[in-house]
């Protein structure tokens, strides 16, 4: 054997086995010429299109491997085996291909190929393909991809449902707080209402039991009056006639003291008449107060209503043992009469003006560090550290008015003065406040009567509450 | 497997190409010179591959390889439509049966090309 043919046999051997290992593998690998005509392919690939290599040589591989994307047929310009003549570049992707009844998903990889020095310039370029059936892992990673997405969705329903209920029992709580506060709220009004209620006929039923007593002394005042003066007259007659009465009329006399009582007895009538008349005044005050047949609107004169709080409240605004009598100071202007209950916005008054003088009692005078007072309550004069309470009153427009009830007490902190409006809120000692009162108050002025209270207050500087109401009622 | 010979393949009135283990050609006859238009002088000692058209020859001799090496072949014994090339370079279609067999350890292909 010469050596020409060793390295023929060589050469031989080393093709043989090329050819059988290209074509154990898995993948199916095919080459064309520059045309795209076939020039070989291993088995797998023979195996994919039913065909033996013999009558796929020379054919084009794209008509031999239609391919699909997206339901739709590729077209040849787009064929991998195109891509890697026309591009001379390598690639990848994902194609579908019919075999039989069933589509395969084939994962093409093409690469150019250009060897310079082989003979004839068909075979100078070669597109080379490798192919592999992906189908069952390109199934199987969509079925994945499907679950995934599955599961993504219904975490993210159940994000979306766990969310919802959130925000749900959230709104719940929300709303039982509300209603918790307002739970509180009603149940402070109805305590104060009915504690209301019952001191209100108290004082309605015991201004009707003193005022028949009273007007029995007070009707029979005059007759009285008429009938000393009857007898002092005729006394005075019995004088005049008989100027030496008997030692018996005259001892009499002297014991009873006759001149003094002609004098003094009618200054006692005038004087009972006084009491009589102020007695009146009281019980009439006490009715007037108390309106407890009068819970609905009416037209009445907000003034009276001050003046009957204040004459209620007469005996704490006089010197106690504690603090020198308070100043009031009516600084009231022209109102007309205005739509609205009456009796409870006497309680308004009767609670903001209880407090200024709860406030008034406490400051320990003299104080002669404790600043003058410069709230917005220019109208006021004082003197300085006497306790003084100024009821100032005035049309805002033609539908509004203002009640500025101010003291000149000891003020009240921020967090105080945050809190005066809550329910069962006090500062007073166990015992001796309920916390309602400015609740109430609140609710009658802002609820009921549709109007404004606010409160302005600064430590050592006094405190001040604007009422403003409407005229008339506003229906909502 | 046919038990046609090489000397039984020649006796028919075809155009016939015999080729040696190398994969050269080794003897024609008339016929072929005649169909094809190559002189035995021309065609003799030429590789088989002269024959074939280019897109044929990759195929062609990793397949000749894989055969010396192993004797496994799926083109033998049965006829094959294929195209064989003139002198003049012209593509004729025609069919192919292609036998081999072993003389003194050497294999020997024989092959008809009949026009069609």
């Amino acid at each position: 054997m010469s050596n020409s043919d060793s390295q023929i046999n060589q050469l031989r051997a080393t093709l043989s086995k090329m050819e059988i290992a290209l074509s154990a593998v898995e993948e199916c690998i095919v080459w064309t010429n520059s045309l795209g005509q076939i020039k070989w392919c291993n088995g797998p690939f023979e195996r994919l299109l039913g065909q033996p290599r013999l009558f796929l040589l020379g054919t084009l591989l794209s008509d031999k491997l239609p391919l699909w994307q997206k339901q739709q047929l590729v077209h040849q310009s787009n064929h991998p085996v195109e891509l890697a003549l026309v591009t001379k570049k390598s690639g990848k992707q994902d194609y579908e291909f019919q075999q039989s009844n069933q589509f395969l998903i084939l994962e093409i990889a093409w690469s150019f190929v250009e060897i310079a020095n082989t003979l004839g310039a068909d075979d100078a370029k070669s597109a080379v393909l490798v192919l592999r059936d992906v189908t069952q892992q390109r199934y199987a990673a969509q079925r994945q991809q499907e679950i995934n997405e599955l599961l993504e969705q219904q975490v993210a329903q159940r994000t979306q449902a766990l969310h919802a209920t959130n925000a749900r029992l959230q709104q719940e709580t929300e709303r039982l707080q509300q209603l918790l506060v307002e739970l509180q709220a009603t149940q402070a009004r109805l305590v104060h209402a009915e504690k209301m209620s019952s001191l209100g006929q108290l004082v309605a039923g015991i201004a009707h039991e003193i005022n028949n007593p009273v007007n029995f002394i007070h009707g029979n005042l005059i007759p009285l009056e008429n009938y000393a003066n009857n007898l002092l007259e005729l006394i005075h007659l019995y004088q005049n006639h008989y100027p030496n009465p008997t030692s018996e009329i005259t001892l009499a006399s002297q014991e009873i003291d006759l001149e003094f009582l002609q004098q003094d007895l009618p200054k006692l009538l005038d004087s009972m008449t006084l009491g009589a008349d102020r007695i009146r005044q009281i019980v009439l005050s006490l009715r007037n107060f108390s309106r407890m047949d009068e819970a609905k609107f009416k037209l009445v004169d907000i003034h009276e209503g001050i003046d009957s709080t204040l004459l209620i409240l007469q005996h704490r605004l006089k010197a106690g043992p504690n603090h020198s009598a308070m100043k009031v100071i009516r600084d009231f202007g022209n109102l007309p009469l205005i739509e609205c209950c009456p009796g409870e916005l006497n309680q308004v008054f009767m609670n903001i003006l209880s407090n200024a003088i709860d406030a008034l009692e406490v400051l320990d005078l003299p104080q002669p560090h404790l600043p003058q007072p410069h709230l917005p309550q220019t109208h006021l004069t004082y003197q300085p550290n006497q306790g003084c309470i100024t009821i100032h009153t005035s049309m805002i427009d033609s539908q509004w008015i203002k009640i500025v009830i101010s003291d000149n007490g000891p003020g009240m902190t921020a967090q105080v003065q945050q809190k005066i409006f809550d329910p069962f809120f006090t500062t007073k000692s166990l015992g001796k406040g309920t916390g309602m009162g400015m609740s109430i108050s609140y609710q009658i002025i802002v609820e009921k009567h549709r109007g404004k209270l606010d409160c302005l207050s600064k430590v050592g500087q006094g405190t001040e509450f604007i009422i403003a109401i409407p005229t008339t009622r506003l229906e909502f | 497997m046919s038990t046609l010979t090489i000397e039984q393949l020649k006796q028919q009135s075809v155009p016939i190409v015999v080729a040696n283990h190398k994969g050269i050609v080794v003897e024609v006859n008339e016929q072929f010179v005649t169909v094809f238009g190559w002189s035995p002088a021309e065609i003799i000692g030429q590789p088989l591959t002269i024959l074939l058209p280019p897109f044929f020859h990759d195929s062609h001799n990793l397949s000749f390889a894989r055969f010396s090496a192993t004797g496994n072949s799926t083109i033998l014994n049965h006829p094959l439509q294929l195209k064989a090339i003139a002198k003049d370079g012209q593509e004729i279609d025609s069919e192919h049966f292609i036998i081999a067999e072993k003389q003194e350890n050497q294999w020997l292909f024989a092959a008809t090309l009949r026009p069609l």
